[in-house]
């Protein structure tokens, strides 16, 4: 008995064995805010967090009644439409976003009377929200476990087994499944609720996905713990949902006949004429009536009259319901007692059939003729027959599935956190058309409204106006045939009698202005319409009545019935009136107001000027072809505007084709940032291999590439000048941060090289790298201005010669001023005309202001004019000579003299009071040449004048030696979703970075020649007429300079220092990086057990990294129980592009930068797959989030292993744990099995375990061992032990002691390295103990090479993974 | 007299083949029993000996030959009688592939018909086998 109690122990201790083996590698945790799903089933982990009220408010998410938490319905209203969330207690979004959800089977949404969920949700779950994380809990399960009930099982689409909702609420699928088994266990316990399915699937009359269908597949998982209160609410749920299923109204069809009856009009005759009277009945029919309990069912008229009017149709009185029958019940029938039945519910009270009648009954009453003097309506014949109109409504009971349950309109809703995030699916709620405040859940609002029409002629003596127009429009004449008649009819025969009349008054010739009823025509309101005025308008000038006395061409404008077409045509021809009633029409459309314009033939035209006007305020677009047009007609800044732009190109150059080589990598835009759009899509999962390529869209592609560029603009140069257009600024050297000559922009292009999609085994590794490559910048001028140098270097060079000689001018002066003598004279000096200072006296002034100015020639050289350009070292002549002081030189003066002294001397040589005496005169003289000597002593103003040229010259040199130096540093982040290991959120995730970054070389097209040269794009710099060349010299050209010699001031041609001029005309700079990224967080697999530490501080770690073609890559490790699926890793780039901020020129990123000088905030994300346990072949059943559509696509598992094992997982095809390398799977359980042998036959019946015959290691030591054979056992044993009952209780004990730590998993191998390799050599320290005589003697026999290295022997072959071989033997 | 002494005779004898078919019974029962447990405990504890990091290294099915006899010893010592003495011999033990061989010696306490010092001998030979249907690599 003791011995077979022992065995069973032994056995379930295997089993025990097996699983704790695995789930000491899971590390599993199994609660879920104190709530546990029934183990052993259940092994995930999920993070539990206790949520804070703030989780709960939902006052920012959802227009709740008072925003309070006791309210009974959460609703959020979307284009007139309500939506009801039934779990908006975790709302911690600022904004929601709602989808569509199918229920399992589609058409159960349809069936779902949907008031059943809202009352059940009301009732079980929203009644009261949340008041903690147990009470959400609670709610949580009742909402998930109900809504499993109804159809509605919550999976993500990815085959992760996630639902994916929050950090704080994240639920594994066999959580998921927890909740529906959960729903089913109660199901299965509880009778009533079995009942209450019962009723809700039978009332329902559902065929198919009935309620609680789908519940029995996840018997197997449940929530353990008090969830009482959970299924308090699911049970209140269903039972709100089957007495709502009781209660549910019919679907009871009413439906008013075409068909009427009337009476014959019944006639009298009374004081004020002939009194007629009819009555129509109408009949509806009501079929699949069934009354409800509790819901009556409504039938109201609610109106009856002739559409017209009463007093239009000329009847005595409205018309009146004079009878009414319900099912043969007559309820009155006259129409005083009838009466009393408008806006009353006829059918309440009624026992009624399921199918029946309702009849009513209307009377008319008129008269046909009205005696002489008397004061009743006439029956207006015009109006026969007379149109009225019946408004009736109904609804509720037997017509209840109407209303608010008209669920085809009702659609299920999942609320989510982001917008297409399909991955946190959270809240559920109903859509919904309805019309009145959801929280009433009754009302006559939800009564269906009809309407009957019906048309009835009470008059019968009326002639038919038909009658009389064909008639009169045959004999055409006003005063005979029926004609008259017509006349004394036209107001009831309305408009088309007095178009007729009207015509045949135009016809016998009378002048409009004197026609009766072509005025008549315009002026009766229901007879207007512009073209008929427009013509009569037009006639009316035609007859030579002016438009503003036209009756009906003022008509015509009181209607407006003048177009914007009309206005901008009357506009054209110079109507100002017409202009301005364009503009307050509203009517601007920038074509219709330019051609007008243009066709106007003035710039200074009307037309022209609304244009002008209006043209900026409306944006219109303006380019060399309106400039053209608008310069012909004599615009002159519009000829401004074409000449300074490159017009010329526009016209036969499609847009962009000037920039395509630029920004070849980028979509042409309006833009200044280009982004690839390609970009943000999903990457397709094809092949295993690091160099595979991609799919986008559709299309193969080697790498995902996008750009920057920092300007963007159409027919033009690769710079615009205009500031707006360089939004960016890509680099910041100096020289040309503002230079007159040049602008340089710059392209920065990148390629992205990312990993695809990685296989790995649960208990392994993965790793992937990716490459940033053809990183390339480039910095570009657009032509070098060199028209505008010559301007300013011409002007220079002229600044310097007119300071030189000013300088000489005033050296002279300053050198002879004690020579200049004012005298007084009598004698007019020769030369002057005297006569005219007659009254005045004769002032001799010094002879210096009489020189001809002593100057040097005002030339320059330059490319294009090099004009009698000297040799090297020539001095410039003087063209003049510098004059000497002369005193025999005069000149006449009176008043003013040339120093701007006022003075006068009369006759009698007596200087006035405010003249200066001849001395200060002289003073003053003397003081200015000094002044002006002063300012000039030592050449200052030359040498300002050179230093501007010099300047200039600098300028337009450093157009061609600017320099660029990209800041290329990018940050690269990963993850992935191992979430088994407690300690991965200290894993670093910024990736390993090599970055190599190039030099920069610049390239340059020289031009030495006149002209502007030509307009080249980047594509045609190395074509550019001159040639193309790595570098170039300056151009050796000669320009005037002058400076102070000694006592003297010359010109010279420039040579001291020679100031050279670049020939480059356009430059561009070229340089490329790349960089590398490598996952960096370093792990050590822990021998023997595999766990996974961020340290080795145990000494039993591996260090997890490999050599790939030479790079070392760290691994990432992957659980063991990692169930089979498709999980994600995840790039994250950041800090790529670099711009300049205007103000500070700090450095800033195009995407992802960590400062807040981002361009783009958001980074470049990528995210591929790491496929656990799954084979290849299965791959072709999905990618990633997204439902595969392509070729190569199947909705059924292809490949090994899927003929009987698979199993489809929402788009996801997965198999059992088959493919090679996989050892255990979390649901297909381990491909490990223990098989007792022979030893000299191992495998009889052959094998296909791969351990063993595939590959030579396993048949080389099933041949060793079957050549041994059972003499195995004659020879030393590797230990041979003797356990005695005292030993054995011994090692019971120290058994006992080691449950807690492990039991036979515990921590007793210590593993060393072995040759090469690490840790393959493993001892027990049990062992030793055990041989030492720790638990008693047991008379060991050890393999004395035990401690040694010999004691292990390696495999002499070489290691594999790929063919699964190790180096480690026996 | 005679007769009644035959009849002694008779009882006495039929105590001695009860007796001998009881200890007969006692050895059957401890060889079957041995070898059952010896499978049992074979297998789970080659299972216990995989060396998990070992295969996330060199994706290769090992076991730790140590810990597959620590482990073999520590779960006879719970299978076995509190008066039986075992004697156990561990021979040729690979690691990779897994294969084990492994010999038991028991006493079942019946001296009279021991031929020496144990009366059973038990012997097995075990590997562990990795099934894969796919075919392709990691």
């Amino acid at each position: 008995m003791n011995k077979g109690f022992q065995k069973i122990r032994i056995i379930l201790f295997a089993i025990v064995v097996l699983f704790s083996s695995i789930g000491s590698v899971n590390a599993a945790e199994k609660s879920l805010g104190g709530y546990t799903a029934n183990a052993p089933k259940y092994s995930g982990s999920a993070t539990t967090k206790i949520k804070t009220a703030d989780h709960y408010s939902i006052s920012n998410q959802i227009h709740a009644a008072g925003k309070t938490r006791s309210v009974k319905y959460m609703w959020h209203k979307i284009d007139g439409q309500y939506i009801w969330c039934l779990d908006a207690g975790l709302g911690s979004k600022s904004t929601l976003y709602a989808g569509r959800f199918l229920f399992h089977d589609q058409n159960s949404l349809a069936k779902l009377e949907p008031n059943t969920l809202t009352y059940t949700y009301d009732v079980g779950v929203v009644v009261a929200m949340s008041t903690g994380y147990t009470d959400y809990f609670q709610q949580s399960v009742a909402v998930r476990a109900f809504s499993a009930t109804i159809g509605f099982l919550e999976w993500s689409t990815g085959s992760d087994a996630h639902l994916q909702n929050t950090q704080a609420n994240n639920f594994p699928m066999d959580q998921m499944k927890a909740f529906y088994g959960t729903a089913n266990k109660w199901v299965n316990e509880d009778a009533e609720i079995q009942e209450y399915i019962k009723t809700i699937n039978e009332g329902l009359k559902l065929k198919s996905a009935k309620v609680g269908s789908q519940l029995s597949k996840y018997a197997d998982y449940y929530w353990t713990g008090d969830v009482s209160s959970a299924k308090a609410g699911f049970k209140a749920a269903l039972k709100a949902a089957a007495d709502h299923v009781k209660n549910l109204g019919g679907s009871a069809k009413l439906e008013f006949s075409d068909t009427t009856t009337a009476s014959d009009n019944v006639k009298t005759e009374d004081a004020n004429g002939t009194l007629v009277t009819k009555k129509v009945r109408h009949t509806a029919k009501v079929e699949d009536y069934k009354a409800v309990e509790d819901k009556p069912s409504i039938f109201k008229f609610d109106k009856i009259a002739f559409d017209k009017g009463t007093a239009t149709v000329g009847a005595l009185k409205d018309p009146a319901i004079s009878f009414i029958s319900v099912a043969g019940n007559t309820l009155c029938s006259s129409s005083d007692a009838c009466s009393s039945f408008m806006g009353v519910n006829i059918l309440e009270g009624l026992d009624l059939p399921e199918s029946f009648e309702i009849i009513v009954e209307v009377e008319f009453v008129g008269y046909e003729k009205v005696n002489e003097g008397a004061s009743v309506p006439l029956l207006n014949c015009a109006e026969q027959p007379m149109s009225y109109t019946i408004d009736y409504s109904y609804g509720g009971g037997a017509f209840s599935g109407g209303g608010r349950s008209e669920y085809e309109k009702y659609l299920g809703i999942v609320w989510r956190g982001k917008v297409n995030d399909t991955d946190k699916q959270r809240f559920i709620g109903l859509y919904g058309t309805v019309s009145v405040d959801p929280t009433d859940p009754s009302g006559d609002d939800d009564l269906k409204k009809g309407t009957i029409k019906g048309e009835v002629v009470l008059n019968e003596n009326c002639a038919p106006c038909e009658d009389l127009i064909k008639e009169c429009e045959e004999c055409k004449d006003l005063e005979a045939c029926a004609c008259t008649e017509l006349i004394e009819k036209a107001d009831e025969c309305g408009c088309e009698a007095f178009e007729l009349l009207c015509q045949i008054e135009l016809d016998s010739g009378t002048p409009l202005k004197d026609t009766k009823y072509c005025g008549w025509l315009a002026a009766r309101e229901d007879c207007r319409d512009c073209d008929k005025l427009d013509e009569l308008c037009e006639l009316s000038k035609s007859q030579g009545i002016a438009e503003e006395d036209s009756y009906f061409c003022q008509t015509y404008d009181t209607e407006n019935c003048a177009t914007c077409e009309d206005l901008i045509e009357e506009c054209k021809e110079g109507n100002e009136e017409s202009c301005k009633k364009y503009e307050e029409e509203d009517c601007y459309d920038c074509t219709q107001m330019f051609e007008a314009c243009i066709e106007s033939g003035s710039i200074s035209s009307p037309a022209c000027k609304l244009y002008k006007d209006n043209r900026d305020k409306l944006g219109c677009p303006e380019d060399c072809h309106e400039w053209f047009e608008l310069c012909d007609i004599g615009d002159t800044e519009s000829c401004k505007k074409y000449e300074d732009k490159p017009c010329e190109d526009a016209s036969t150059t499609e847009c962009g084709t000037e920039i395509v080589g630029i920004t070849e990598c980028c979509n042409e835009g309006e833009d200044a940032l280009y982004v690839d759009p390609a970009f943000n899509t999903e990457i397709g999962m094809m092949g295993s291999d690091y160099d595979k390529y991609y799919e986008i869209h559709g299309v193969k592609e080697d790498k995902i590439r996008f750009c920057f560029v920092d300007e963007v603009d159409k027919n033009k140069d690769p710079v615009d000048d205009s500031a707006s257009k360089n939004k960016y600024k890509m680099m910041t050297d100096s020289k040309v941060a503002s230079n007159k000559y040049c602008k340089v922009n710059c392209r920065e292009d990148y390629a992205f090289d990312f990993p695809v999609a990685q296989r790995v085994n649960a208990g392994r590794y993965f790793t992937f790298r990716m490459a940033i490559t053809d990183v390339h910048k480039q910095c570009f001028t657009n032509t070098i201005d060199k028209e505008q140098f010559e301007k300013d270097i011409k002007a220079a060079q002229e600044a310097i010669v007119k300071a030189t000689n000013e300088y000489l001018y005033w050296k002279a002066a300053w050198e002879h001023r004690t020579d200049y003598k004012y005298t007084q004279g009598i004698e007019c000096p020769t030369g002057c005309a005297c006569n005219q200072f007659d009254n005045g006296v004769y002032i001799q002034v010094p002879g210096v202001l009489a020189w001809t100015n002593p100057q040097y020639k005002s030339e320059y050289y330059s490319f294009n004019s090099q004009i009698s350009q000297p040799t090297t070292q020539d001095v410039y002549e003087y063209e003049g000579t510098i004059g000497t002081h002369s005193t025999g030189t005069a000149s006449c003066y009176a008043g003013v003299d040339a120093f701007g002294v006022t003075k006068y001397v009369d006759k009698e040589k007596t200087e006035h009071n405010d003249s200066p005496t001849i001395p200060e005169l002289e003073q003053k003289l003397t003081a200015r040449i000094d002044a002006e000597w002063a300012a000039r002593v030592g050449g200052v103003q030359i040498n300002a004048a050179v230093a501007e040229y010099a300047r200039i010259i600098a300028e337009y040199n450093d157009c061609s030696l600017w320099k660029t130096e990209i800041q290329y540093d990018p940050k690269v982040e990963y993850d992935y979703e191992e979430t088994e290991y407690s300690n991965m959120a200290s894993m670093p995730r910024e990736m390993e970075k090599e970055i190599n970054i190039g030099d920069v070389s610049y390239e340059y097209c020289l031009q030495q020649g006149a002209g502007k040269g030509p307009k080249i794009t980047d594509n045609e710099y190395k074509n550019c007429t001159t040639g193309f060349t790595g570098s170039w010299d300056y151009l050796d050209d000669a320009y005037t300079v002058c400076r102070v010699e000694g006592d003297s001031a010359k010109c010279y041609r420039d040579d001291q220092p020679r100031h050279l001029v670049s020939p480059v005309r356009y430059m561009k700079s070229n340089q490329d990086a790349e960089s590398t990224h490598k996952p960096s967080a370093l792990f050590y697999n822990i021998y023997p057990k595999g766990e996974i530490q961020m340290d080795n501080s145990s000494g039993k770690g591996v260090a997890l990294q490999r050599d790939y073609s030479g790079d070392t890559l760290k691994l990432l490790p992957v659980a063991l129980g990692t169930p089979k699926g498709v999980r994600r890793y995840y790039i994250n780039v950041s800090n790529i592009g670099e711009f300049y901020n205007d103000g500070d020129g700090s450095l800033g990123r195009f995407a992802g930068s960590n400062t807040s000088k981002a361009v783009i905030g958001e980074n470049v994300d990528y995210k591929c797959a790491y496929l656990i346990n799954i084979p290849e072949a299965s791959m072709k059943c999905s990618t990633l989030d997204t439902p595969c559509d392509g070729p190569e696509c199947s909705t059924e598992c292809v490949g090994p292993g899927c003929e009987k094992d698979f199993l489809c997982e929402g788009i996801d095809c997965v198999t059992d744990c088959v493919g090679i390398g996989c050892i255990y799977d979390k649901h297909a359980g381990t491909s490990i099995y223990q098989r007792e042998v022979s030893l000299t036959n191992i495998f009889p019946n052959g094998t296909d375990a791969y351990n063993w015959m595939k590959n030579d290691k396993g048949t080389k030591t099933k041949e060793e061992i079957e050549s041994a054979g059972n003499s195995i056992f004659d020879g030393t044993p590797v230990l041979s032990v003797t356990i005695t009952p005292s030993v054995s209780r011994s090692i019971q004990n120290y058994n006992d002691s080691q449950n807690s730590s492990g039991g036979y998993s515990n921590d007793t191998i210590t593993c060393q390295d072995l040759g090469s390799y690490e840790k393959l050599a493993c001892y027990s320290s049990f062992i030793s103990d055990l041989i030492s005589g720790t638990y008693g003697s047991v008379n060991a026999k050890v393999d004395p090479n035990r401690g040694s290295s010999s004691y292990f022997e390696l495999w002499s072959g070489t290691p594999s993974e790929k063919d699964m071989l190790g180096p480690s033997w026996k | 007299m005679s007769q009644s002494y035959w009849g002694y005779w008779l009882v006495v004898m039929g105590v001695a083949v009860i007796g001998l078919m009881v200890s007969v019974q006692g050895i059957t029962t401890n060889t079957t029993q041995d070898f059952y447990s010896l499978r049992e405990i074979t297998d789970a504890s080659m299972l216990e000996a995989v060396d998990y990091a070992y295969f996330r290294d060199y994706n290769e099915i090992k076991i730790d030959k140590e810990k597959f006899m620590e482990v073999f010893v520590r779960m006879l010592a719970e299978s076995m009688g509190g008066t039986d003495t075992y004697e156990v011999n561990f021979y040729a033990l690979y690691e990779a592939p897994p294969k084990v061989s492994v010999e038991v010696k028991s006493n079942s306490g019946t001296d009279f018909i021991n031929v020496g010092e144990y009366d059973t001998v038990s012997r097995i030979s075990s590997v562990l086998q990795i099934y894969a249907k796919g075919v392709g690599t990691v």
